[in-house]
């Protein structure tokens, strides 16, 4: 009887080796999608046939969105009831994964099994080249030109974010885009004698030293994660990720700039956020009068206004070596992902067209609290005069707008800044030699950019 | 003589068909079971194993067979891969936790083992921990030992003046993760070893009493021997879940700081899911199989010549 088991065990376990590997290699010979030398054969096709992205038949679509706040989710579902009241084939269907994390999960779940996939999705901005790398995401060229999609009006940096390195093709529509931002408790600044917000790294730094005489606490203070490291250190200077195949991690501003901020940290000046309540902590720090300027997201610019029991200020950042000072692309972004069917894919652009009309990227930017991504609505004078008289922080944030870039294009930006991040936290907080754990830290990142 | 032989042989022959039925009859019985099993624990393991030897990343639609590349990477990135670093951060976690649990267990066991009224409260105050899931469990005391608004730092500074970073040094964080799964958990290895306890016969206990044994003697050559099956049972079951540990490591520290915390199967979810490299998180999932099946087997081997089953 043992043996008997023991052999059905055995062909049963061979059996589903063999059935693997025979699918495998059915699935092996398929070209892969969404590859540089795909792409041109795709806007042939698409100058050839304009129809091939027309929706012919009636369908039904998934959209899956990443909102869990009610009025956004509210602002959503009556953009999904409009649209589809507004024609006759398309359907969509809205589900919300809240969160980015959750929303990357199942998506590749879903791209793993073959089945399942949206029709459109909201995903967390700087994936969008990961994706696009690895052929997940549709190329959005071709679409944009049958269907008369008016790029030019959309903001130049944010459409750049979309786009991988050396490549013409947008993978995705910027959706919810934000930055960081510097929020400063001016009630403070002034009763330590300061009258103007800081603007530049030097001033920051100056009035570190008199925040810290005069009140004890400090003044500036970022997180431990991507969108906020890699602003504070490209204004610094350099990219520490360089172009995105070899690190420039030992470039001279960003050495300058990590031993000045250590002092500072050393000093009692400054912070840097870590572990899983840096978020919390950076605002409970800064509203409980613990931290003069917090550098945050732009998209909770109400939420700042509101909870603040003192003057508060807003600027798009800090100047430091670069001049002007950028920001990054954040937020979410609107993809179509490759594996659907044609007709979902067509029915999905429609949907994304419908959703990033004028009309709608004005209304979505005041409920979602996020970035006018069409260069019409920032120059709408009504429109800004609007969102200036809700929240007047608004418009020095605003103003400059025109500084807001990609984040670094490579697609292994994720992985990389992990490491970067927990190298700046142990020079920081670990009592680590800078040489020593930045070098480690330098080889394993180069590693990983050359995607090892 | 021929006939009684050619009888008897008939009637083996018949009933060895009837066994033979029967055991067929009771193996189909099993193969629903058995299909479940293996298309649930077994076909995975299986899968596994043929991932590690692909480029598969789960975003991309194809990918190819690449041999041992993956085990060489494994190999050739040894000190800047982190696996080595994270499996002595899961031991150390293991080790700990399992410390504290086997013996506060069986302290609490041997303090609850009365069957009144009371002591029934007193262990079911003890055990209400274990129905709180690990993420929620995670949750609260990301918040009670926060450094800045915790309650944990406000009872210490109105007591001795000081704050303590809980979360943010290494050390402190991974005794932490080991305190809170084990505060988690020692109801349920209480509850254990007092069921262990109840099966050990009191003719035992009256022998040694008869023979003027005192309470130190009764437990340490009667008591404790014949919990040994049930502390293999919760050694053994323990030692394979507090390597799988998981949510712990994600929702109260997120491996950090500076991969104090980052536990072996965090580091595999993190491969998979944040670097979308399944290829290598296969390759570390199965040498962890395979550490687990050897440490399993080793102390089942041992149980056998060491373990007193005879309560």
């Amino acid at each position: 009887m043992k043996k008997l088991i023991s052999l059905f065990l055995c062909a049963v376990m061979i059996l589903g080796l063999t059935a693997c590997g025979s699918g495998t290699k059915t699935e092996a010979t398929n070209p892969p999608a969404a590859d540089s030398e795909v792409e041109p054969a795709k806007e042939e096709t698409a100058a050839a046939e304009p129809g091939l992205y027309e929706v012919t038949e009636p369908i039904t679509i998934e959209f899956w969105n990443t909102y869990g706040d009610e009025t956004k989710q509210a602002w959503l579902q009556d953009a999904v009831d409009a649209f589809n009241a507004s024609q006759d084939l398309i359907t969509v269907e809205m589900k919300t994964i809240v969160d980015y994390g959750p929303m990357d999960e199942q998506l590749t779940a879903a791209q793993a099994a073959g089945k399942g996939l949206p029709g459109l999705a909201f995903i967390n901005a700087p994936r969008v080249l990961t994706y696009a790398a690895n052929g997940m995401t549709e190329p959005l060229n071709a679409y944009m030109d049958a269907c008369g999609f008016e790029l030019d009006d959309f903001n130049a940096g944010m459409m750049d974010a979309m786009k991988p390195n050396g490549s013409d093709q947008y993978y995705g529509i910027p959706w919810g885009i934000s930055s960081a931002v510097a929020y400063w408790n001016v009630t403070m600044l002034k009763e330590c004698g300061i009258d103007e917000v800081p603007e530049t790294w030097e001033q920051v730094r100056e009035a570190a030293k008199i925040v810290k005489e005069k009140k004890g606490v400090k003044t500036i203070g970022f997180l431990s994660e991507l969108n906020y490291t890699e602003v504070m250190l490209r204004n610094a200077g350099a990219d520490p990720l360089g172009d995105g195949q070899t690190a420039d991690m030992f470039n001279e501003h960003i050495v300058s700039f990590m031993k000045e901020y250590k002092e500072m940290i050393d000093a009692g000046e400054a912070e840097f956020f870590v572990g899983t309540d840096q978020n919390t902590n950076i605002l409970t720090a800064f509203y409980s009068g613990q931290l003069a300027c917090m550098m945050e997201t732009s998209s909770i610019v109400n939420a700042v206004a509101t909870n603040s029991d003192f003057e508060v200020a807003s600027s798009f950042g800090i100047r430091n070596v670069a001049d002007p000072c950028i920001s990054c692309v954040a937020g979410g972004a609107a993809i179509v992902p490759a594996a659907n069917d044609q007709q979902v894919k067509n029915a999905a652009f429609q949907f994304l067209m419908y959703l990033t009309s004028k009309e709608n990227v004005a209304s979505w930017s005041s409920v979602g609290n996020v970035y006018p991504i069409r260069n019409s609505v920032m120059n709408d004078q009504a429109y800004l005069d609007n969102a200036f008289a809700y929240e007047p922080m608004l418009e020095n944030i605003y103003n400059g707008l025109p500084g807001v870039v990609s984040k670094n294009k490579t697609p292994y930006q994720t992985s990389a800044y992990k490491v970067l991040l927990n190298a700046m936290g142990q020079y920081f907080y670990n009592g680590a030699d800078f040489d020593t754990v930045w070098s480690a830290a330098e080889k394993e990142i180069n590693l990983i950019l050359a995607g090892g | 003589m021929n006939n009684i032989i050619n009888t008897r042989t008939a009637a083996a022959t018949r009933k060895k068909r009837k066994y033979s039925k029967q055991n067929f009859l009771e193996f189909l019985c099993v193969v629903p079971a058995l299909a479940l099993i293996l298309l649930t624990a077994y076909y995975p393991i299986a899968d596994l194993f043929r991932i590690s030897f692909t480029n598969w990343n789960m975003i991309k639609p194809t990918y190819e067979y690449v041999g041992l590349t993956n085990w060489k990477w494994l190999i050739d990135t040894w000190e800047i891969n982190h696996v080595f670093d994270s499996f002595i951060v899961t031991l150390k976690y293991t080790i700990g936790h399992m410390a504290i649990i086997l013996v506060l267990g069986l302290a609490l066991a041997l303090l609850f083992n009365r069957m009144t009224k009371g002591f029934a409260f007193m262990r079911s105050v003890v055990f209400l921990p274990h129905y709180v899931s690990m993420s929620t469990a995670a949750l609260i005391f990301t918040v009670i030992l926060n450094e800045r608004y915790g309650i944990a730092n406000a009872i210490l500074e109105a007591i001795a003046g000081i704050r303590v970073n809980w979360l943010m040094d290494g050390s402190l964080a991974l005794l932490m993760m080991i305190v809170i799964a084990s505060w988690r958990a020692i109801g349920y290895d209480m509850l254990i070893y007092l069921s262990g306890m109840q099966g050990i016969s009191r003719d035992y206990y009256e022998a040694a009493m008869l023979d003027g044994a005192n309470g130190r003697q009764i437990l340490f050559k009667i008591t404790l021997p014949l919990l040994a099956p049930t502390t293999l049972f919760l050694g053994v079951t323990q030692f394979i879940s507090s390597m799988k540990v998981y949510a712990l490591a994600d929702v109260l520290t997120a491996g950090g700081p500076y991969r104090a915390t980052e536990v072996i199967v965090y580091l595999i979810y993190t491969m998979a899911f944040v670097d979308y490299r399944v290829d290598r998180a296969a390759v570390v999932a199965v040498c962890f199989f395979v550490f687990l099946l050897i440490a399993t087997l080793l102390t089942m081997n041992v149980s056998d010549r060491k373990v007193n089953y005879d309560a």
